[in-house]
């Protein structure tokens, strides 16, 4: 099975990921530490496997603007999704990774936008 | 002195004639008259001052200018003309004084006191006296020295706290007020005048000297002083005009100041607060970051609960591939040994040899250990990709990236709230300071600092001047002695001239230290007195005065009480007014404006059975608040002569009227 070198999310969930970072960063011109697309990609693939969440395939085709060696540059995603059961049968891991972003950021800019923050109490208890 | 009647007419808030009669009992010698305040109590107050003395003063002991003292609304309507009768009775006999302003007829709109023509007119016993005697005779019945303590204001009642601080600016006035009252200053003005008598003397004594070859060095010391000291006496004069002046700006400002103090107060808690908002803000602004950087690695926190149970497999899969070759290991060395036996079928331990029937069981015996030795059979590269997975997946560690940022959000909600908060309070306060020019009133108490600061320094200054003109005067005091006791000035008119003056100059000063002691210990009794009866506390020992005329309270045990309520602090100053009025004369009226405003009920109810013994007379200048007309009269009814109620009109204008 064949892994694919670059993944992304689609147009509509890149465009939300750019609203979500221009709402959690700094304004122009401010300084502090500003987040990347990266940031949120792995967030909300670590929360996937943690939350053993059935990713759909994409309803979009993928922008691929992500290069794998820079998402998973140790491999660790690759290592856990690989041994917890979660990748169906015949789907390269990496594509399924895609998938847990995508997801996972759609959910995470539905929330924000309903509630005007991030659930971190959910996130990160329990 | 009694009083009989006020005819007030155009005076400050009352326009047009109005009439009060004073009582003239000698056990309802109560008059009570009512206002709300603003109303015009005070310048009732102040409409039997400038009768007397033509003088109306506001905050601080100013005098109110005259074009404030003529009833706004008569004055608009063209009438300038003001005037106040009043009738009193001193020994047997009966005196009419009228004083009356209005303004010069080539005047179309007065401004300043010049503006205006004054008339004072007497009678004493229907005799019109000259314009001459007049000052001279109202002041024989009741001196203008003494007005402060029997036409009393209640609100400044609390100045008199200031006696007990050492140099305050405002003791310093008062305690001067008080010595006027006393009558030290007739003392005082002896020593001066003697002092400038002894300036002349040890010149004509110096003249005399300098003739005289032995005394011609003492003279041009005495020349050299006499210089220095006319220097030090003009420095000093410039100094108290500087400090009189820097004073009354102070003045001028706190009176300013006194009408904003709640502004002041809201400008200040509003500045508090626009810092708390800052630091919030700051404070939120510091989170957000820290919350930033930490979501930057918060998935490795979340990663590393979700593969510890994948580690924890892995691991476990590893420690079985591990097991199963060393079992494995163990068989085959189990089989080499049974071959080696089979090989040479000799007992390692006894050096028997083994016999044929058990050599068939141990073949047996490979057969069986090699067959699981199959089984056990290993795959070495599963090994390795269980190692590799381990290590990658062991490379995820958690900071407690996640329990920090639950903690940090929470502080932020927290720092959200206060900042509504503040700023909720930030528009109230704006909006109720809107109108006021802040920043002014900002800027006003920056230059009274100022101002404090130096009139500190002047005052510095001052005490310094003085010591030197001590000094100077003792050197010259002494280098006029050292001439007199000369053979060649002995019996000099010059020098018999300065030894009379110096004897007389330390007589006097002696003189009024004495009196000063004496008359501190005169009002010092009659104050304890008057405590011992206003006070509610009836185990305190009485009132000590310090050199100020302050007054202390003494405890049980002699010792001085250092705090005390502002109701006591009330009770001690109308103590000190009693004691004052006590010294300074025998009998008259006191006429006392808002005496009771911080005082409990038992205080107001001691205060009022004590205040119609304080003189011949008393009129109270009362609000309902200070007194409950149902509830506080009945314990003096039958004290009251007079009743009266000041009536609001207009805002500019009020009516005394009758009560019943």
């Amino acid at each position: 099975m064949e892994e694919p070198n670059r993944i992304g999310l689609t147009a509509t969930t890149t465009a939300q990921l750019d609203e979500l970072l221009e709402e959690l960063n700094p304004m122009e011109g401010e300084e502090g530490t500003r987040l990347i697309k990266f940031d949120i990609y792995r967030l909300v693939v670590s929360l996937g496997i943690k939350n053993k969440v059935s990713a759909p395939t994409l309803d979009e085709k993928s922008q691929n603007s992500l290069r794998v060696s820079e998402v998973d540059d140790e491999g660790v995603f690759y290592a856990a999704l690989e041994n917890s059961g979660l990748v169906p049968d015949g789907t390269p891991i990496y594509e399924y990774i895609e998938r847990l972003a995508e997801q996972g950021i759609k959910e995470l800019y539905q929330t924000f936008r309903a509630t005007g923050q991030l659930p971190f109490e959910e996130y990160f208890t329990g | 002195m009694k009083l009989q009647e006020l005819i007030i007419n155009n005076f400050m808030p009352y326009k047009g004639e109005q009439r009060v009669a004073f009582p003239q009992h000698e056990t309802q010698n109560v008059m009570l008259l009512f206002g709300d305040n603003m109303r015009g109590k005070t310048s009732f107050l102040n409409s039997i001052r400038w009768g007397f003395y033509g003088l109306a003063v506001g905050r601080h002991l100013r005098t109110i200018p005259r074009v404030n003292l003529v009833n706004i609304d008569a004055a608009a309507e063209g009438d300038w003309l003001m005037s106040i009768t009043l009738k009193f009775s001193h020994n047997d006999k009966l005196y009419e004084l009228r004083r009356q302003i209005t303004k010069k007829e080539h005047i179309s709109k007065p401004r300043s006191d010049s503006d205006f023509e004054e008339s004072v007119g007497l009678r004493v016993d229907g005799e019109v006296l000259t314009a001459d005697k007049i000052v001279n005779e109202v002041n024989q019945v009741i001196p203008e020295e003494i007005s402060r303590f029997f036409l009393f204001d209640g609100e400044l009642l609390q100045e008199y706290e200031n006696l007990l601080i050492e140099e305050s600016e405002q003791g310093e006035k008062i305690k001067e007020h008080i010595e006027q009252a006393l009558g030290v200053p007739a003392l005082v003005h002896g020593r001066d005048e003697l002092k400038t008598l002894l300036k002349t003397a040890r010149n004509l004594q110096a003249k005399d000297a300098k003739k005289d070859k032995e005394l011609q060095q003492h003279a041009e010391q005495q020349r050299q002083l006499e210089i220095q000291l006319t220097s030090l006496e003009k420095d000093q004069k410039d100094l108290k005009a500087q400090k009189t002046e820097k004073q009354n700006e102070i003045d001028v400002i706190d009176d300013e100041l006194k009408n904003t103090e709640a502004v002041q107060r809201k400008k200040v808690e509003l500045e508090g607060l626009t810092g708390e908002k800052k630091v919030t803000e700051q404070q939120l602004i510091a989170q957000e970051d820290e919350q930033r950087q930490l979501l930057k690695t918060a998935w490795k926190d979340v990663l590393f609960n979700s593969v510890s149970l994948i580690l924890e497999n892995l691991r476990a899969q590893r420690d079985g591939i591990q097991s199963a070759l060393s079992r494995k290991a163990t068989l085959e060395n189990k089989v080499k040994e049974l071959k080696d036996t089979l090989e040479d079928p000799t007992c390692p331990t006894c050096q028997q040899d083994i016999p044929a029937e058990k050599m068939s069981t141990i073949k047996n015996s490979i057969d069986q250990l090699s067959a699981e030795c199959e089984l056990s059979e290993v795959n070495i590269e599963d090994m390795s990709g269980l190692n590799n997975k381990i290590d990658q997946l062991s490379k995820i560690q958690s900071q407690g990236e996640g329990a920090r940022i639950v903690e940090l959000s929470n502080k932020q909600r927290q720092c959200e709230v206060e900042l509504i908060k503040i700023e909720t309070k930030l528009d109230e306060i704006e909006e109720e300071i809107r109108e006021f020019d802040t920043d002014q009133i900002m800027r006003q108490r920056e230059k009274r600092e100022q101002l404090s600061i130096l009139l500190s320094r002047i005052g510095s200054d001052l005490n310094k001047i003085k010591q030197d003109i001590d000094k100077n005067q003792e050197a010259q005091d002494h280098i006029a002695t050292l001439i007199s006791k000369s053979a060649g000035a002995k019996g000099q008119l010059s020098s018999r001239r300065v030894n009379i003056c110096q004897e007389l100059e330390q007589l006097f000063s002696e003189g009024i230290n004495q009196l000063r002691d004496a008359l501190r210990g005169e009002v010092q009794q009659f104050a304890s007195d008057a405590f011992a009866e206003l006070t509610t506390e009836k185990t305190y020992n009485g009132l000590e005065i310090n050199q100020n005329y302050g007054l202390s309270i003494i405890d049980h045990e002699g010792r001085i009480l250092k705090e005390r309520s502002a109701g006591a602090e009330q009770v001690v100053a109308l103590a000190l007014i009693d004691g004052l009025n006590r010294t300074a004369r025998k009998s008259g009226p006191i006429v006392m404006d808002t005496p009771l405003g911080r005082l409990d009920p038992k205080h107001r109810s001691n205060v009022l059975k004590y205040l119609p013994k304080m003189a011949e007379q008393v009129v109270l200048l009362v609000h309902e608040g200070e007194i409950d007309p149902d509830r506080d009269l009945s314990n003096f009814a039958e004290r009251i002569g007079a009743r009266y109620q000041i009536e609001r009109i207009s805002a500019t204008e009020s009516r005394i009227v009758k009560g019943d």
